[in-house]
């Protein structure tokens, strides 16, 4: 870890220092245990504050489009650096193909990722008791507390994202920096979709309100996504009004229904809707049928070519319809055969 | 009887059932709710359904009062029938009891009370709810390292919202009524309490030092208000970067109190609801004409830090923010409001 | 004042009328997405030519099946409506060229998904009808209202005023 971050913070340096980029976007240090927050250097600013480690979990690629839009304030382009894992740099290429950011304006340091610690799990393991201080090496992390210490086996105790994450290395980077003693992650595949649509439709249903119910409309999980970069949100459109602004059930299932499918064939399933909802819905239940159903049917990977179309802007003439509605014959009054 | 009259009482911890269950006789008794329901509070109408040595609850008590979602008034769009009942009755005895409320939130719901009741015209939907519920806070024993309450105003043992504040002794609780309807209610169940003794008054002043000592004092804020007054200053357009524009800060916050008031009519069913509102969404100030005055979120962080610190301390004489932590512990870049205050004040 | 119950979580999930209730009171809603050039002329057709189909479905005629946004299909459940139909022309005769061939992409993902979250598959159907297809055209129609009517009403996502004040 200590060795890719000299690394980084040298090349963010000559980058800066060069003025290769206006801007970069890095982590630094939290103030919360287990947490890295983002990091915005400029020309000048301290390089040394960024950090790498099994901890930074945002998704950085959700600050470019509002950065670098051409229609921003200064109307000047603004060349931007950014620290990518392999999931932000799905996030990335989704965001160029959707013309939202331009590669050319773009300095991305690829970083190939070992997983990102789930905080929240960790807590929950400590009975309420208050984190002195953080270390990790490559297997555990050790969290020491005030009268003992706890170490934790990182394998178990990775976001859900990353243990199914088979993209952990960025395909798409100007500099490719390979963490200290790297070893390719044993990629568990994930079950929960098969395991939910194993259960009856009611249970599914049930499922689905119990989780969604808790939401308080914060929109946590829109603003993390790189993908939602509306500038007016269906949900808080007026004119037309789809849905209201309140937290009744219907209101609540409307919004992550649409939402959830708006990120059909675009979802990168890096799970930062999951880490910043404040309620711990699990959203990935559902988000990561539609990323399945996608490679399914139109055997298609977000985020691994910008050359490739989307899904729902291309289509091919024998594509399945085995959903269609086909009638029931000869139920039709005066029809004469 | 007046503050200084006022006795302080104990309760030892195994009548404490018996407490509550004497009390939930007369009142409805809530406690904030710390696991993740549909609901923000429950109803405890058994006293195991109390939990203690529990540091704060992720939603704030101000839903209580300031529910996210309320009825104004309902109507029928085609016979064009309104009611607001809300409006109909003035008296308001004591009905509910909200207990275990950390000192910082009661603070917030007197903050809250400036807002909606000392300016005219007054909520009556927020008064009714007000005057007929009675708060009893639970001092802090054990702040969080996200807490930070002495450096705006606030202490693990204030008084201020509370009608009750209960202190953890241990093996038994000191009880310290605050307002004079508390007195009535804590006569109601005056058998069960025995009167505090200077021993207990000595053990409760060194758990309250031992709490406000874990709290770290990270700034004085008397200069913060003034430094705010430059709208200008070049800070502003370093610290918004981090901020996604979600509303977790102001839907946890306990002071927050914006809101957005629309109607919803369903057939000839119709309601006009106020719903919470934050000033970091980025509509939040768009006009109908399209422009919008708060267009990045410069100018809403900006606001969102002026509102707190500098605007309520010269309308209201307070600071909206009661060191709670929780915009700390739930943001998802973890943009530490601390830091920001910090960064504020060592710029020139 | 006709007065509404809130739908309390607990009891929104399983509230489809069976075959307890006297079907021939239930009358579905069903809200049919036409294509203009296809779907709707074969409705059309299907009225001239006399054929009858059940009254349940309120038409809502749009240039093509591409342009119906799944916003739609969800904002016309959550007002209330028991069933959705979307029909368009046959993969190659869109008057727009490829209009249904993205309407196709977009529908598998919409009905799959919406299955997999626990709605009905016969809620939301799909279908191509041509502008000749007037038989056709009452046949889907008869087919969806006796999926829909055999379901009973529904009640998930439907959003009700709720009169009385929460805490």
């Amino acid at each position: 870890m200590k060795q890719a971050e000299y690394e980084i913070t040298n090349t963010v340096e000559k980058i800066l220092t060069d003025n290769k980029v206006d801007l970069f976007i890095g982590y630094e240090k939290g103030t919360l245990p287990l947490r890295t927050s983002p990091c915005f250097l400029s020309k000048g600013d301290d390089t040394s504050r960024l950090v790498w480690n099994s901890f930074c979990s945002n998704n950085l690629a959700v600050y470019l489009p509002r950065i670098m839009s051409t229609t921003n304030e200064n109307k000047k382009r603004k060349r931007v650096g950014i620290i990518c894992k392999g999931c932000d740099s799905r996030s990335l290429v989704g965001l160029i193909k959707e013309n939202q950011i331009k590669r050319d304006d773009l300095f991305i340091i690829g970083l190939s990722c070992t997983g990102i610690v789930d905080s929240k799990k960790v807590l929950s393991q400590l009975n309420g008791n208050e984190i002195i201080d953080v270390s990790e090496d490559t297997e555990s992390i050790t969290v020491k507390l005030k009268d003992t210490e706890k170490t934790f086996d990182k394998n178990k105790y990775l976001y859900e994202s990353c243990r199914n994450c088979a993209y952990s290395t960025p395909k798409v980077y100007d500099v490719l920096i390979r963490t200290a003693k790297f070893s390719p992650q044993v990629v568990i595949p994930d079950t929960s979709v098969v395991k939910f649509m194993n259960k009856t439709r009611e249970e599914r249903w049930k499922i689905f309100e119990m989780e969604v119910g808790r939401c308080i409309r914060c929109y946590a999980c829109r603003n993390a996504c790189p993908n939602c970069y509306c500038k007016e949100c269906f949900a808080e459109q007026t004119q037309p009004r789809w849905l209201c602004v309140t937290n009744d059930l219907p209101d609540l299932l409307f919004y992550h229904t649409v939402r959830i499918f708006h990120q059909a064939g675009r979802c990168v399933d890096c799970g930062a809707c999951v880490r910043a909802c404040p309620m711990d819905i699990d959203l990935r239940i559902f988000t990561r049928m539609l990323v399945d159903e996608v490679k399914g049917r139109f055997d298609y990977d977000p985020g691994l070519s910008i050359e490739e179309p989307q899904p729902l802007a291309t289509f091919k003439i024998d594509d399945k319809q085995e959903f269609m509605t086909e009638p029931e014959v000869n139920n039709v009054k005066g029809y004469k055969k | 009887m007046t503050k200084d009259k006022r006795t302080d009482f104990i309760l030892e911890k195994n009548r404490f059932e018996e407490f509550i269950r004497s009390l939930s006789e007369k009142y409805r008794i809530y406690s904030p709710s710390y696991t993740d329901t549909r609901g923000h509070f429950i109803e405890v109408d058994s006293p195991d359904k109390i939990k203690f040595n529990q540091t704060n609850s992720k939603l704030a008590v101000k839903s209580f009062f300031f529910p996210q979602v309320e009825n104004l008034f309902v109507f029928d769009a085609e016979t064009k029938e309104l009611s607001d009942k809300e409006n109909e009755t003035t008296a308001h005895p004591i009905q509910h009891i909200l207990f275990g409320v950390r000192p910082c939130d009661a603070f917030s719901i007197s903050l809250l009370d400036a807002v909606f009741m000392k300016i005219s015209p007054a909520d009556p939907y927020y008064i009714k709810k007000r005057h007929s519920t009675m708060i009893i806070s639970l001092a802090c024993n054990h702040p969080r390292q996200t807490c930070f309450c002495t450096s705006v105003g606030c202490q693990p043992d204030s008084e201020k919202g509370a009608d009750i504040i209960f202190f953890d002794l241990e093996d038994r609780f000191l009880i310290r009524p605050v307002t004079d309807t508390a007195e009535e209610i804590l006569n109601s169940v005056r058998t069960l309490l025995g009167s505090a003794t200077d021993c207990d008054q000595e053990k409760k002043k060194q758990l309250m030092l031992e709490s406000k000592n874990i709290i770290h004092k990270d700034f004085e804020f008397d200069d913060l208000v003034k430094k705010l007054d430059n709208f200008n200053a070049s800070y502003w357009n370093r610290i918004y970067e981090k901020c996604l524009g979600c509303g977790i800060c102001t839907y946890l916050c306990p002071t927050c109190h914006c809101f957005d008031i629309a109607d919803e009519v369903i057939e000839s069913n119709g309601r006009r609801v106020r719903t919470w509102d934050s000033c970091m969404f980025s509509l939040f100030t768009l006009h109908a004409s399209g422009h919008n005055p708060r267009p990045t979120q410069k100018e809403r962080m900006r606001q969102r830090i002026m509102h707190k610190f500098n605007y309520a301390p010269k309308n209201y004489d307070q600071i909206f923010c009661v060191g709670c932590g929780r915009c700390i512990m739930y943001c998802p870049v973890n943009l530490d409001i601390r830091q920001l205050i910090k960064g504020i004040m060592e710029e020139e | 004042m006709k007065s509404s119950d809130y739908q309390t979580m607990e009891t929104s999930g399983n509230k489809t009328l069976r075959s307890s209730v006297n079907q021939t009171a239930f009358e579905p809603k069903i809200v049919a997405f036409l294509c203009n050039w296809c779907s709707y002329a074969g409705a059309d057709l299907a009225g001239v030519s006399r054929f009858q189909y059940p009254p349940n479905i309120r038409v809502i005629r749009v240039p093509c099946s591409g342009r119906i946004n799944p916003l739609y299909i969800i904002k016309a459940l959550y007002s209330g409506v028991d069933g959705v139909l979307v029909s368009g022309c046959h993969p190659g005769d869109c008057h727009y060229i490829s209009g249904n061939y993205f309407a196709r992409r977009k529908f598998a993902l919409l009905k799959r998904f919406l299955e997999y979250l626990g709605i009905e598959p016969e809620r939301v159907q799909f279908s191509w009808v041509s502008a000749a297809e007037g038989a056709r055209f009452a046949q889907i129609i008869q087919k969806v209202t006796n999926d829909i009517k055999r379901i009973g009403p529904f009640t998930y996502f439907k959003k009700r005023i709720n009169t009385k004040e929460g805490v």
